[in-house]
Order: C-alpha cells, then structure tokens, then sequence
C-alpha cells in the first residue's frame, strides 16, 4: 500500500511510514484544478494511480481515503518543504474559470425579480412627480384617476381641451404653459408608460424562467413569491435546503429577530403572504395555512433542484386545496 | 506629514493621526477606494479600519501583529480582498496568500484587484471543507479568518489543525450575530474562547471591533 496526494506540480507517493517515494511530475492545467476543487480527479492523473494506493485527506469517487490527520499532517509537512514555488497566474484563470462555471440560471431570477421590484419604486416616484408637474397644467383628471397607469395613459398626446371636454371639466385650476412645456409633460408621461412596460415584459419573462428553472415550485408558490423566495434564499438550491419553518418567514426577518430577541409574538409569514389561498382565508387561519404552504413549497423546490424534470405539483397543489377547504369549513 | 512604523511591525506604518498604512506593492493601485499617498518616494496605500478588522484591531492595541516578510498565509473568507491586499503589502513578493472563498459573487470583486498582486492565490472552496483544496494549500505561518458563519470555531480548528505550523499564529474575526442573533455578545466571545482553548490554542490577546465594526471581536491565537 502507498499513499498518494495531487498537488498542483505532480503526485507524492508515501510508502507506509509516511516517507516520500516518489514524486510524478504532472502539471495541472487550469480546468483540472477545477475538477480537483470540485472532488474530480483529472483524467491525466488517473492513470498514474495504482490499485493500491491511498488518498491522504483528498477524496475521489472510486479511489480509497485515509483521513487520518496525523499522516495528512506528516505528508503535508514534507511536501511544504519541497515544493516549488506556485504559478498564481494559473490559479487567477482557473478560478475565473470556476466563478463562471458557478453561474446558474436561478441568479438570472433573482436580478430580473429584484429589478422588478427597483422598477416598481421608480416609477411610483416618478409618476408621483409626473402628477405634480400636470397638476400645473390640468389637476382635475390626476384627482380623477387613481390609478397611476391609466392616468397617464388617459392624458398623453392629448391636448387640454379635449381633455376637458371629455371629462367633463368647465373651469381648471391648471395655468397657462407653452406648447413646449406641455411637449416636455408628454414626452416625461412616455418614458413612464415605457417603464410601466419594460415591467410588464419583465413580469412574463420571470413566469417563463421560473416555468423553466423550477416548473414545481413555479407553480406551488405562483412565479412571483417563488422568485422572490429564490431571491431571499440566494438561489434555488440554497431554497431547497432550508427547511419549511424558515420558507414560511422569508421576507419576514425584522419581525422573526424582534421575536428572537425581545420576545414578541413570531411571524406567521413572510412573502408568502401574498399567496393566493393565504390572502382568501380569514386572518385567523393564515397562520395554519402558511405552515402547510411552505412545507409544500419545500418539497417543490426539493424537487427542482434536486431531480429537475421531474413533475410534482399537481399532487402538492391538490393537497394545499384540501387543507384551504379545510379551513374554510372551520371558520363556519 | 510624516509616517512612523509601528513598533510591534515595523512593516505597518502610522501618522500622526493614527492613520494606519502599508507600503503599495503594486504601485499606483488602489484596491478598495483608499488613499494613495507618497512618502520620501515611497507610495503607501491608507489602510482604513471601518473596512478591515484587521485594521481595526490593530487600532485596537491587539499589541502583536506576527505578519512577516515572505510568510504564508492562509486567509478564510477573503472576499473582496480588503484586508488581504495589506497583509499582500506586509509580506511582499516572497510571500504568498492562499485565498479561499464560497461566494463567487465576492471573488469577482477579488479578481478585479488581484490581477498585478501576484502573491495572493484565488481559490473558489467551501472553508468547511478543506480537502478540496489540501492539494493546493501547503503549511502556512499565519491563517487569518473572517467567515461569518455559526460554526465559524469548528472551520478554524479544522483548518489550523491541517494548515499551520507548530506555533503559527491566527488572527480569528468573530461576528457574535452570526453565531446567534438572540444571546449578548459578551456571552458569545467567552463561549468561544473556552472552546478555543479546550482546542489548545493559546489565546494572546483579544479585542473588541468597536466603533470600527459592531458586535465583532478579533482573537489573536497561537497553536
């Protein structure tokens, strides 16, 4: 029996005792020390490790370990000493090479979600704006149209007086501008509408990518929560390890570490509130609901990042429903 | 101006307003916004505590800093490379830092300042799992260790217990948030001190981060 351990330079050979046999000079490219990082043993490597030997401290699929940390120690004192100084430009690549390597398209949704999010808190502030500027023009219909989008659809490209007369106006309190200036009003209301729309196209395309990253949990949780829980995770496999007690309160930490330290009730939910069977049920049975939505939610990320393909969610959706008719029936 | 080299490293430089430097290895580079400044034709890089605990200990009066010419280090959680890029200073090109990460978010800003600062070696792994990189990393004078995790003790130990020397030291930055959020910080660090010792560290001196970084305290540590 031998021992063995890859350095970057070539392989050590330990005979039993832990003194050096022998050293096999192969050095290693960028990518295998990537394999090697990622428990892989580089094919060139391979073929220079024989039947007997052991790996100190290295594990690699179908290849024998020794975790002893004495020997690894031991090993690790006399290679130290002999070992030539490391290429750092080859590191630098290989580890470019691994962040690159390391992107997944569940990082896309948790951009394009937060941009949504960013988008929603720029245009409110911008259309706040808007409604201050055309109040200086027109204050009668901003009072008459809550709705921030369909006000200014209502009002751009059309002139004063047709909108006056549409709305029914006699007198408006709006002052006399310049062609210019009510120009300039037009083209700041487009840029809105277009941002209004970049959202909308972004909306879509989260519902598309969540279809095509995580089909369960997509469709569990809705695409929207799903994304945002994704977002709040840090990616979908980080979602797929936290247990349904947490998924529940993501989104809701202020209030879970006000309970942690000083005590006040704990959180029934996080962004799972916004789901639909919790936002139809009586305060009093969200709570119960949550619980049984973010185990169902575990379970649908589970699947997705674990055996993606495989399709789950009717039989998880069907149980939530049971539970949701369950409740109501309580509440009577 | 004039900048005096502190007498526990004499590769550590001060002003007179305790600012604290070290001498730019990569001249002209400044790696996380901070200062450069020129002095007797020397170029210094301003290296500023609310961004290092390092730094910040060091402001602290942690007394010693065994940081060397040519050592070699193994930095937990590096990061951006803040810290990492003066300790890179201290030691010079003769020296080398072994730089682990989980996050490849953060290495990419890593990347960025460490093209020309050949002596700090990138290497993308979870520090809770070393023998991923024990066919990278050789033994090391120094490990320094900046990982806000609750099982931050048993990474150290782990590690040291593999990487350094007899004798080596550790600067170990511990976050009591990260450890938990409910307990007084004061109860955390005496926690982790017994079990640094029951692991047979020697603990030489310890400091709290504060104003510089809330809630933290840097352990200076001898195997």
């Amino acid at each position: 029996m031998k021992y063995v351990v890859v350095r970057p330079r070539g392989i050590y050979v330990f005979n039993e005792r832990l003194e050096k046999e022998d050293f096999i000079k192969v050095e290693l490219e960028e990518s295998e020390i990537i394999d090697i990082l990622s428990g892989k043993l580089p094919e060139r490597v391979k073929k220079y490790i024989k039947e007997d030997y052991v790996f100190l401290g290295q594990k690699f699929e179908g290849y024998n370990s020794d975790f002893d940390r004495d020997k690894i120690r031991k090993a690790l004192d006399i290679i130290s000493m002999e070992e030539e100084g490391i290429d750092q430009s080859k590191f630098y690549i290989a580890t470019k090479m691994g962040i690159a390597k390391s992107i997944t398209r569940d990082q896309l949704i948790i951009q394009i979600i937060m941009l949504l999010d960013d988008i929603n808190k720029i245009t409110n502030l911008m259309v706040e704006r808007f409604r201050e500027i055309y109040n200086l023009y027109l204050p009668e219909v901003s009072q008459m149209i809550e709705d921030h989008e369909k006000f200014l659809k209502s009002v751009i490209g059309k002139r004063r007086e047709d909108l006056m007369k549409e709305f029914k106006i006699d007198t408006t309190m709006g002052g006399e501008l310049k062609d210019k200036d009510v120009e300039i009003i037009n083209k700041i209301g487009e840029k809105i509408l277009d941002l209004y729309k970049l959202r909308d196209t972004l909306k879509d395309y989260v519902e598309e990518l969540m279809n095509e990253v995580c089909p369960n949990l997509s469709k569990v949780a809705t695409p929207t929560i799903g994304a945002r829980l994704i977002a709040l995770a840090g990616g979908l496999r980080e979602l797929a390890i936290l247990p349904s007690s947490t998924i529940q309160v993501l989104g809701a930490e202020k209030a879970l570490f006000k309970h942690l330290t000083k005590g006040t009730p704990p959180p029934k939910h996080g962004v799972i509130f916004n789901h639909p069977l919790i936002q139809k049920l009586p305060r009093k049975q969200r709570g119960a609901m949550a619980r049984t939505l973010a185990s169902k939610i575990a379970i649908a990320a589970k699947v997705d990042a674990f055996t993606p393909g495989k399709l789950v969610y009717e039989s998880l959706i069907k149980e939530l429903e049971e539970r949701f008719n369950e409740l109501k029936q309580e509440k009577k | 101006m004039k900048l005096i080299p502190l007498k526990e490293n004499p590769k550590i430089f001060r002003d007179d307003k305790w600012r604290l430097y070290t001498k730019n290895l990569v001249k002209g580079q400044s790696v996380y916004g901070e200062k450069l400044i020129e002095y007797k034709g020397e170029e210094y890089r301003e290296w500023i505590a609310n961004r290092s605990k390092l730094a910040a200990a060091i402001k602290k009066k942690i007394g010693k800093i065994p940081i060397e010419e040519g050592d070699k280090v193994l930095y937990l959680g590096i990061a951006a490379g803040t810290t990492a890029s003066h300790i890179s200073d201290i030691i010079g090109w003769k020296g080398l830092i072994y730089g682990i990460d989980v996050a490849p978010r953060i290495l990419i800003e890593l990347m960025k300042s460490i093209g020309k600062r050949k002596n700090i070696i990138p290497i993308l792994a979870d520090a809770s799992k070393p023998d991923l990189y024990l066919s990278i990393v050789p033994k090391v004078d120094l490990v320094y260790q900046d990982i806000a995790q609750p099982h931050q003790v048993k990474i150290l130990i782990n590690n040291v217990d593999l990487f350094l020397k007899n004798k080596g030291y550790v600067f170990f930055a511990v976050k009591a948030r990260s450890i938990d959020v409910s307990k007084d910080p004061r109860l955390i660090f005496d926690e982790v001190g017994k079990e640094l010792e029951e692991y047979g560290f020697k603990i030489v001196n310890k400091v709290r981060l504060e104003p510089y970084h809330k809630d933290h305290m840097m352990f200076l540590l001898q195997k």
